[in-house]
């Protein structure tokens, strides 16, 4: 169990070491709670699962007099709100009119049933305590077992007309005759309880099986320790903060649609805006230095990168128009020409373009960074073999190639964020910080490009304020409200 | 096989009972499964005549649902040109095994005599019905006159 233990934050507690401007005294145990990205959830196994479930049905069984096969259904139908529950549920005497068929009088009577009207002796009949309809053995396990073949879990219904009962899972288990047919019922029925169940979360890999409890779920990231898979806790896909479930949901089905008209972007060669040159990018980091020319350069804006090193970095703005004030026509004389205005939807794919060029561009340097990390790792095992330091000696470059991942990750998914943040001065704050992380990421992603020629306490010192730049960017974030996408 | 047992006992009670909105019940002795019968509806504006339903069962049944099919023209917004109603009772996620022949027709009698444009299959009609039911009333009665059986005596 320990083992299984995530906590997704291993790397704080040194800010103490910040720059000047960034040194206020911290609660050294408070500080991974005050991570925007920090979660708390753990694996767990099936006994477990069925603990804290079997729990749950047990008290709303004790409380509303339903069997623990009811209560169970119900819980799941309600996505486990026990209180819930128990607030709007009026325990109801038995309907005299509802129970003939199982008052005992009548109970060693042939009776017919109603799917294939062949009549039975009483013991051959069997009905769902929970609504009373009672048919024999034979209907009951056709119907069953088509159902689960359907792929049907805990929403089988009884075959009465209009009777919206749900079948409880041991009522279904007792009637199934195919061992197969229980089995597949049984595992649907277990994915249909971690499903609705918001304290559960199922690994996104199909077929990993894996399961996650956290105390406080949330849209947060979880790393599978079994397959490796990386996902959202709340909705199994692509860990996505600080876009939320609904947002990112948005913008996946926009890029895909928009796929054709931004697929030129996707080429991978551009030209030195000093000596063009054709390059070609090789590294995760954007900041380029031409091989021919030595022109240092910004690939994602294609701006020189001075700027973007000390003074105001700004290649993450989108501008949402230009002055038209950069008229050729302006000096010679001539009145100057109207600057065509750009239609509403130019003005929109510009905007779009602007942040999906983003959006893919750090999904690339991800994509390199990855490869780098592996070769990071390689490269101090190496050292290790051949006597140059130990594992110890050369973690601090395993955790800058891990942080430069998380915090590339980050980066990626704050351009797809932005593109929903209305303007204004909140939008003007975010992007402030958005630039600040992305200049420091570059920086560390040079760095550690470069980590043999760098010296520890220059890497470390830029780890760390990537770190601080991260946790401001999503605290700043989550302060933002989102307006719905349309 | 269940679906011959049971269609054979549903044929019977259905026979005994001689309802009034759906006669004339042709079963082929052979084929159990395919069913022909008369729907006579009491309101207007389809009450000037008698439309022809076909009935299929499929071998599943009373697992999976019948199929309803028009055979006659009718001017209704939840039936189509090719005579397919949208009848919830019967659709694969409603259908439930006990639910009974005599139930399925009784549950289509209602919906000819309350159309509901709010699931349409004829939006035309649909939006006629709604926006203009004097005329929606004229024109289904014209058309029950015009393409409709007759009504047997």
């Amino acid at each position: 169990m320990d083992d299984d233990y995530y906590d997704f934050y291993d790397d704080d507690g040194d800010e103490e070491n910040l720059p000047d401007m960034f040194d206020h005294k911290r609660d050294a145990e408070s500080s991974a709670e005050e991570d925007p990205e920090h979660f708390h959830c753990v694996a767990v196994s099936e006994e477990e699962v069925f603990q804290i479930t079997n729990a749950a049905v047990a008290n709303v069984s004790q409380h509303t007099g339903l069997s623990l096969d009811d209560a169970k259904s119900l819980l799941i139908c309600n996505k486990w709100d026990s209180d819930g529950i128990l607030k709007i549920f009026i325990p109801t005497s038995p309907d005299p009119d509802e129970t003939h068929f199982t008052s005992s009088g009548e109970a060693n009577f042939p009776r017919e049933c109603a799917v294939c009207l062949e009549t039975f002796p009483s013991a051959l009949m069997v009905a769902n305590a929970q609504c009373g309809h009672e048919f024999c053995r034979d209907c009951w396990n056709y119907y069953l077992g088509a159902q689960v073949e359907e792929g049907k879990g805990y929403d089988i219904q009884c075959m009465e007309t209009k009777c919206a009962a749900i079948l409880g899972e041991e009522f279904v288990i007792g009637l199934l005759s195919n061992s197969a047919m229980k089995e597949k019922f049984r595992l649907r029925f277990f994915r249909d309880c971690i499903e609705s169940h918001m304290n559960f979360a199922l690994c996104a890999t199909h077929g990993c099986g894996r399961v996650f409890f956290a105390e406080h779920p949330d849209n947060k990231r979880v790393s599978c320790d079994k397959c490796k898979a990386e996902f959202c806790f709340a909705c199994g896909s692509d860990y996505h903060l600080p876009c939320d479930c609904r947002t990112i949901r948005h913008w996946w089905r926009k890029i895909a649609e928009d796929a054709n008209t931004a697929s030129y972007m996707a080429a991978h060669t551009k030209d030195c805006p000093s000596c063009e040159r054709s390059i070609e990018k090789n590294g995760g980091c954007n900041h380029m230095v031409c091989r021919i020319c030595k022109h240092e350069f910004c690939w994602i804006c294609m701006g020189d990168w001075k700027q973007h090193g000390k003074s105001y970095y700004e290649c993450n703005r989108y501008k949402a128009a230009k002055e038209g004030t950069a008229d050729p026509a302006a000096g010679s004389g001539e009145p100057p020409l109207p600057v065509p205005k750009e239609s509403e939807a130019r003005i929109a794919l510009n905007k779009y373009l602007f942040y999906f060029t983003r959006w893919k561009g750090h999904e690339e340097s991800l994509a390199l960074e990855q490869k780098l990390f592996t070769q990071i790792q390689e490269r101090v095992q190496t050292k290790i073999q051949h006597q140059q330091g130990t594992l110890i000696d050369w973690q601090y470059l395993t955790d800058a190639g891990k942080l430069l991942l998380k915090c590339r990750h980050a980066l990626q998914y704050t351009y797809a964020f932005a593109y929903y943040v209305e303007d204004g001065p909140k939008r003007m704050l975010f992007e402030h910080l958005q630039a600040d992380l992305e200049s420091t990421i570059e920086n560390l992603s040079f760095s550690i490009e470069r980590a043999e020629t760098v010296d520890v306490a220059g890497l470390q010192a830029q780890m760390r304020s990537a770190e601080f730049r991260r946790k401001a960017l999503f605290k700043d974030a989550k302060m933002l409200a989102l307006p719905a996408p349309s | 096989m269940a679906a011959t047992r049971r269609l054979t006992k549903e044929l019977q009670d259905l026979k005994t009972q001689n309802s009034k909105g759906f006669r004339d019940i042709k079963v082929d002795e052979q084929n159990l499964l395919q069913w022909q019968g008369l729907l006579v509806p009491e309101h207007p504006p389809y009450n000037k005549g008698a439309f022809l339903v076909d009935i299929v069962f499929p071998a599943e049944y009373p697992f999976k649902p019948p199929k309803i099919n028009f055979r006659t023209k009718i001017y209704h917004p939840n039936i189509d040109e090719k005579g397919q109603v949208c009848l919830p009772i019967v659709q694969a996620d409603n259908w439930k095994p006990a639910t009974k022949t005599e139930q399925v027709i009784q549950s289509l009698l209602d919906l000819i005599s309350e159309p509901e444009p709010d699931h349409p299959l004829r939006a035309d009609l649909a939006e006629e019905f709604t926006k203009d039911k004097k005329k929606f009333l004229k024109n289904a009665e014209e058309f029950t006159k015009k393409h409709a059986e007759k009504r047997p005596e």
